[in-house]
């Protein structure tokens, strides 16, 4: 047998007898168990038995044996623990894949020295142990000089769940090690079931946690070192369970007497493995210094026991405490010394007798400084109704601060009038006792509205009428009087109103359109008195007149009046004596500015008093507002709105929906769209690894395929391995056949879409260099198009082969991005790339931006290493897949500008059921069906520019079944979205049904208001390094004047092949032509100034 | 800038010499220099590779001269990180080898605190000097080497130049081979053992029934326990998927039906997906051992943490527990409400599932609604 037994505590048949040992577990005494270390200590248990454990890391996890909750039957999914009764949540179990345990066995030292676990609870389990072990544990274990101890839960033979807490010890016998972290001490017991509580060894006048209990020999102890890994991956898990920033765990008293030394003014809490750093700090005036600066390490006393040296020096000095490490700062707040030579309390203040109006706050207060805490306690007598004091208490009505030194009398506290208080403060040292006082309150006028007996209405916003005096007592109602009326009637009934005691805050008069109307309140008054009960007095203030004669008044906000998303109804109220009108105004986001409803569409209906304007569903506009326009009065805006976006969904026309079906054995496939056409690639996985490439076109209001491209030549491989469509060109990856030293040269195979013909048309082939054996990524990794850019990833190369667009059209080698332009690139093969800004920019992370010069120079001029991959440029922002959260990806952008390079990420957190197998197409966020069990719709997320989501669009195709992958690849533009599902129809092979759906979605094409003719286009000839500026009036144009204000706030850098709107609204200022054009060129990088000059009609 | 660059790599070379060093120094205090050994890897393949590249033994020196551990160490020590990596090819070329006398020892972050022999402390410190060029030359010991300890830090290598969560078929067959080699699972290396992890990383859930394979019918007692515990991890991470695998395939673990009901029970029930599959998988007709297990660890949120070499492990989050046991409270309560099977072990699970909730609210984790 071998000579240790683990003592896990689920054996319930113990080995009886542990021998005549040196030093043996004794309860532990009653009185000493709230102290350290014992009330660190605790009972795990379980349904089969027990083990112990030691607080650790933070107030809601524990540390203990991994034996106690390793069984290899089923301890993995233990889930009845409770540390002394409260539920543990989970644990976790320090382990390794070469686990010492398989090896050695369950009872061997090396499986022992590894033996710890931690536990978690919601709640806080205790206080953990303020100071562990940080240092050299070992060497402290193998010293005799040592005080050392064991404490735990041991079982006596024959227990079945003791709840005795033993320790063994104090001893100072010496530790010898045996294996790695595992050390054992002989004639030393605690027994078993005490496995998983702590070894202690003392440290100055503290307990410090070193190890754990983990085995038992005949008359021997075995400890498993807290050592540094094990600290580190415990500390690692915790992380999330709390922070290591030290805290601060009561708020200190203000002011605080002292003698020699000052006294406990604060408790502190904080974790051993990040201990904070301590300083005392005081001032007085414009002095200040630290107390004291030198605090003993592994302390707790930073706040417990201050000596202060030089008493006199810090009378009427203000102390406080900063704790600090590198989770966090913590500091109290200031607290004032004052010098006592004499411990019993005294006053600095006295209580005096106090008088206050009904409705006004009022405290009595008192201060009194001691050598400790002071308690606080006030009492009251009521006159001719009880002879002795009796302590207020918390329950008391209108009272509050019964036990501080301000006793606080709230509104309604009148309740109080006439009763006499007394304040009772006892400390270290004795008591003081005020003399009595009295609370008396003014008698109470009558109620009147606050302010002047006439008002003008102003010219914006609500109105607020007040009853004075204020009360909690009062109830008010509120009553109108208008000259067309007869008598007086309830205001809510004529407006909209809130009302809170005696507030009134009156929004709108629109319906109470008269000068001269009169405003009263009704007034209840209720009387309430400890003495006295309940008495009512009812009152009417004096009324108030409201006149009206400062011009149109917007009454009241924009009105949406939603009642479905799709329901875009507003309404601005007015008031106005003279004539008055609203403009409806809505806000065109790509200039950036409001402009009035074009007339016309009969959208707006005016009334008195009101206009309304109702917005068809589908019309794609941000934001309105009203402006309410009077002669000979500024124009004064209503509050904008903000309109929800147009809400889209698939188009359930059969007509309009695709279905098409592929049989075959396939191992790859995607799908590309440019918006007018979907092309999807199929891999043979079995043959020659060569793809179909299969081409669906848009038929008016519906899709038909084209004919299929397929290798040219048999003899080659890898046709389509990657794949690039971009304004009616495919550029599809191939290579020849095998040569004698095994590498295939690969090839780009150019076609050029024939729209008459409806087919591809093989244009040119473009050589690339030899890159591997592999017949099955033969041919290059990725192809991109990027502006006149075509960049091929060279696989197993490290390289990307560039070519350009020639003048006549057709595609020339250019440059080659090498492996040193790639440095610091982290992912296996050569970056895919897009253009932005007029860079190069590489998906994935980190993201590398490089600038291309006109001779072919390629430069890098930026990175940035977040998780963050980029995929696509919008203006100057990137967006992207950002890091992994729990179960999906988060959306990301990051700016970048070659003047600013790279700045601050944000994301968006992608909803929680987006599985990583999420893909982002330009604006969409689209997932398949990943689940094939059964059928589920593909879902499709819209991100705004705010980078909102929207959505989801959820969408099953009529065929989704079983066994089927729904949206094994997806794309998407605004207008459809395209999902390949697949279904493995053999089981024993990659035989797969490959069905494309195509469905159509509606609203996204929204209406817009049209835009004004006062705008022009400007392009740059990509063809001309020297840039050309050519600028396209809009239809209906006469005479393309380009005129410009003189604020251009907002120029937008343009590169080759992009088109930019620019602002050029006519103000009338005579200025002809704009003053200049800031433009980085994006070959070349360097700016130029340019005039715009007007250009003939087209 | 150049001050910057040259700073950092000070910095990399100085934490090469420290990482090398600590090899040397962990575990035992004595020096092993074993002798000069006929390496397990076909170094001539190797050696004669594609991508071979001579310039680059210009800068590494003469590494056939190399006869000593403390030799190689210094050698290094000499040398900036690009250099490094010419000279860690170079020796990695050569096909040398010197076995250290140390064991396998994953440290922080997947690195090695000590390694068994030269070329495989050699992958491993060429994976810090040049990340790139380790993950390719993690291929050409992948396709060649029979040396189970540098297929592990060839994998760790390699995957490290995948992005999180990134399907790469080639790491997913290669990871596949690993665990039917015949000879490794015979007599199991630590390095063979901790790339089990590579299981873990690649997230790939049919790897499970080779997993629960190995776990019950490997021969060597280490295997079943790696298997355990990557199969675990595993599912811990992609629990819904690892059910999806299990109930797809009703004989994986249908000799341990209290383990498969705990892998049951690490599924997420907080979206539609875990809670139809968990749904579909309290319909199936169930041992009533397999029911029970499931109510009893229902929801599962224990694990390991450990060094290990290419994951990192999962912190425990309270907040996400929290949320999933008031989810699962609420779908234990429906399927009691229905008069779902085992009365009285759902009635345990909810009372239970109760008791978590309440205290994750007490807590703050969980709004502080009614207790139920």
């Amino acid at each position: 047998m071998n000579a240790f037994l683990c003592v896990t505590c689920i054996i319930l048949s113990l080995t009886p007898a542990i021998g005549k040992a040196a030093i043996s577990a004794q309860p532990v005494p009653e009185e000493e168990k709230e102290l350290a270390p014992y009330v660190h200590t605790g009972e795990v248990t379980f349904e089969n038995g027990w083990g112990s454990g030691v607080l650790y890391g933070t107030d809601r996890s524990f540390i203990t044996a991994a034996h106690v909750v390793w069984d290899d039957a089923r301890w993995t999914w233990q889930n009845d623990l409770e540390w002394r009764g409260q539920p543990v949540r989970a644990f976790q179990v320090v382990a390794s894949y070469q686990e010492a345990v398989s090896r050695h066995g369950v009872d061997s030292p090396p499986a022992f020295a590894r033996d710890v676990a931690v536990g978690y609870s919601y709640e806080a389990l205790g206080e953990p142990p303020r100071v562990w072990m940080l240092g050299d544990e070992a060497g402290d274990l193998a010293r005799s000089s040592s005080t050392k101890m064991l404490a735990g839960f041991p079982g006596l033979p024959g227990d079945t769940h003791p709840d005795q807490l033993m320790r063994t010890g104090p001893f100072t016998a010496a530790f010898a090690r045996n294996y790695g972290a595992y050390h054992e001490v002989s004639d030393v017991t605690l027994g078993p079931g005490g496995s998983g509580g702590g070894l202690w060894i003392l440290k100055g006048d503290l307990w410090s946690l070193a190890g754990i209990y983990v085995a038992r020999g005949h008359q021997l102890s075995g400890v498993a070192l807290l050592d540094e890994p094990k600290r580190t991956l415990i500390s690692n898990v915790l992380a999330e369970v709390d922070d290591f920033a030290p805290r601060l765990l009561n708020t200190p008293p203000s002011l605080l007497g002292f003698d020699s030394v000052l006294r406990r003014p604060l408790r502190v809490w904080f974790n051993p493995l990040a201990e904070p750093k301590a300083r005392w700090e005081w001032r007085r005036g414009n002095d200040s210094g630290v107390v004291n600066n030198s605090f003993t390490r592994r302390t707790t006393s930073f706040a417990e026991l201050l000596p202060i040296e030089n008493p006199t020096f810090f009378d009427g000095a203000e102390v406080r405490l900063t704790l600090s490490n590198g989770s966090g700062v913590v500091r109290s707040e200031w607290i004032k010394l004052v010098y006592m030579q004499n411990p019993t309390p005294r006053w600095l203040q006295r209580p005096e007798s106090l008088r206050l109006d009904v409705g006004e706050e009022g405290s009595l207060s008192a201060q009194a400084v001691g050598i400790s805490d002071l308690s606080y306690q006030w009492e009251y007598k009521v006159p001719g109704w009880n002879d002795s004091f009796l302590p207020v208490t918390e329950s008391a009505q209108y009272l509050s601060g019964f036990d501080s030194p301000n006793l606080l009398f709230e509104n309604g506290a009148e309740y109080w009038d006439g009763v006499v208080f007394r304040l009772v403060v006892s400390g270290e040292g004795g008591t003081l006792t005020s003399d009595p006082l009295t609370v008396s309150y003014n008698p109470m006028p009558a109620p009147r509205i606050d302010g002047p007996p006439t008002l003008t209405l102003p010219a914006s916003g609500p109105v607020t009428l007040k009853v004075v005096p204020e009360s909690v007592n009062l109830s008010v109602q509120w009553e109108i009087w208008e000259p067309v009326e007869d008598g007086w009637s309830d205001l809510r009934s004529r407006t909209s109103v809130t009302q809170q005691h005696e507030e009134l805050i009156v929004h709108n008069w629109a319906g109470i359109n008269h000068n001269g109307f009169r405003i009263r309140a009704k007034v209840r008054i209720q009387h309430r008195h400890i003495r006295d009960g309940y008495r009512w007095e009812e009152h009417v203030t004096p009324p108030v007149t409201l006149y009206d004669d400062a011009g149109p008044v917007v009454r009241r906000s924009l009105i949406n009046h939603r009642e479905a998303p799709s329901d875009r109804r507003f309404e601005a109220r007015f008031a106005s004596a003279t004539p008055a009108e609203v403009e409806w105004q809505w806000f065109d986001d790509d200039f950036d500015r409001w402009r009035p409803l074009p007339a016309g569409l009969n959208l707006v209906e005016t009334e008195a008093f009101r206009s309304k304007l109702t917005l068809p569903h589908d019309l794609n506009v941000s934001r309105i507002r009203a402006i309410l326009r009077s002669d000979g009065y500024p124009p004064e805006v209503f509050d904008e709105v903000a309109l929800e976006p147009v809400a889209f969904q698939p188009n359930d026309d059969p007509a309009k929906s695709f279905e098409w079906e592929h049989h075959g054995t396939v191992g790859q496939y995607q799908i590309l769209t440019d918006g007018e056409k979907v092309v999807l690639t199929a891999r043979d996985y079995l043959l020659n690894h060569n793809s179909s490439i299969y081409t669906f076109t848009r038929d008016r209001d519906t899709w038909k395929a084209a004919p299929a491209l397929n290798a040219p030549l048999a003899a080659e491989s890898g046709f389509g391995g990657a794949f690039e469509l971009y304004e009616n060109e495919l550029f599809v990856t191939a290579s020849k056949t095998r040569t004698e030293s095994g590498h295939m040269p690969g090839k780009i195979l150019v076609y050029a879409w024939n729209a008459s013909l409806a087919e591809w048309q093989s244009t040119q082939t473009l050589q690339i260099e030899s890159q591997t054996q592999d017949p099955g990524v033969s041919a290059g990794r990725g192809v991109s198009r990027v502006g006149d850019y075509l960049l091929i990833t060279l696989w197993g190369r490290h390289e990307v082969a560039v070519f350009k667009k020639s003048e006549n059209g057709g595609w020339e080698r250019f440059t080659t991005i090498t492996e040193d332009h790639l440095t610091g690139w982290q992912g296996m093969e050569p970056p895919i790339f897009f253009l932005h800004q007029g860079h190069l920019v590489t998906r994935g992370s980190p993201t590398f931006v490089f600038s291309v010069r006109n001779d072919g120079t390629v430069t890098k001029v930026n990175a940035t290493f977040p998780a963050f991959d980029p995929w696509y440029s919008h203006g100057e922002r990137l967006w992207g897949m950002g890091e992994r959260r729990y179960s999906g990806h988060t959306v990301q952008t990051n700016s970048w500008t070659p003047e600013n390079g790279f700045g601050s990420t944000t994301f968006e957190e992608a909803p929680e059921y987006l599985s990583l197998d999420a893909k982002l197409h330009r604006n969409w966020l689209v997932q398949g069906n990943s689940n094939s069990w059964q059928a589920a719709p593909a879902r499709a997320f819209y991100i705004d520019r705010d980078l909102e989501l929207h959505g989801p669009l959820e969408w099953t195709s009529p065929v989704a079944r079983e066994q089927t992958h729904f949206g094994a690849a997806v794309t998407a533009t605004d207008d459809f979205l395209a999902v390949l599902s697949v279904e493995h129809t053999h089981p024993d092979n990659p035989v797969y049904d490959l069905r494309l759906d195509i469905v159509e979605i509606e609203a996204l094409e929204a209406r817009s208001f049209p835009k004004e003719r006062n705008w022009l286009q400007a392009r740059i000839a990509p063809d001309h390094p020297e840039v050309q500026l050519q600028f396209r009036s809009p239809v209906g144009a006469q005479s393309p004047q380009l005129q410009a204000s003189s604020d251009l706030q907002s120029w937008s850098v343009l590169s080759p092949s992009s088109e930019e709107v620019l602002d050029a609204d006519y103000d009338g200022d005579g200025k002809t032509e704009l003053r200049r054009v800031t433009l980085p060129l994006s070959t070349t990088g360097e700016q130029r100034f340019f005039r715009l000059e007007e250009l003939p009609a087209p | 800038m150049r001050r910057l660059r040259i700073w950092w790599l000070g910095g990399l070379v100085g934490f090469i010499v420290l990482s090398l060093g600590a090899w040397w120094s962990f575990d035992r205090p004595e020096a092993a220099e074993g002798g000069v050994i006929p390496s397990t890897t076909r170094s001539e393949e190797i050696a004669g590779g594609a991508n071979t590249n001579d310039s680059r033994h210009e800068h590494a020196g003469d590494v056939e001269t190399i006869d000593s551990v403390s030799e190689f160490r210094d050698r290094l020590a000499e040398l900036s990180s690009v250099e490094q990596r010419a000279f860690l090819e170079a020796f990695l070329d050569s096909g040398r080898d010197l076995e250290t006398g140390r064991s396998f020892h994953v440290g922080d972050e997947g690195w090695l605190t000590s390694a068994p022999t030269l070329r495989v402390a050699a992958l491993d410190a060429l994976g810090r000097a040049d990340p790139m060029a380790a993950a390719r030359y993690s291929r050409r010991i992948l396709d060649t080497s029979d040396s189970a300890d540098e297929w592990a830090i060839a994998l760790r290598n390699y995957a490290r130049s995948l992005g999180s969560g990134q399907h790469d078929s080639y790491f997913a067959n290669r990871v596949e081979e690993l665990l039917t080699r015949d000879e490794w699972l015979a007599s199991p290396t630590g390095g063979f053992l901790e790339a089990f992890d590579a299981v873990v990383f690649s997230g790939a859930p049919e790897f499970i029934g080779q997993l629960a394979h190995l776990q019950q019918e490997a021969e060597h007692a280490a295997v079943r326990r790696a298997a355990l515990i990557s199969l675990e991890r595993l599912a811990a991470r992609e629990s819904l998927e690892v059910a999806r695998v299990l109930a797809k395939n009703p004989d994986v673990l249908a000799e341990r039906p209290a383990w498969r009901a705990s892998l049951f029970a690490r599924v997420d029930p907080r979206n539609d997906d875990g809670q139809t599959l968990l749904e579909g998988y309290w319909q199936q007709s169930l041992s009533d051992v397999e029911r029970t297990t499931f109510l009893e660890s229902f929801p599962n949120g224990n694990a390991f943490a450990g060094h290990f070499l290419l994951t990192a492990p999962e912190p425990f989050s309270p907040a996400r527990q929290a949320r999933i046991d008031a989810t699962a409270l609420d779908l234990l309560r429906q399927w009691q409400a229905r008069g779902d099977l085992s009365a009285e072990a759902l009635s345990d699970a909810i009372q239970r599932l109760e008791q978590f909730v309440r205290s994750a609210r007490a807590a703050g984790y969980l709004a502080s609604t009614a207790v139920p």
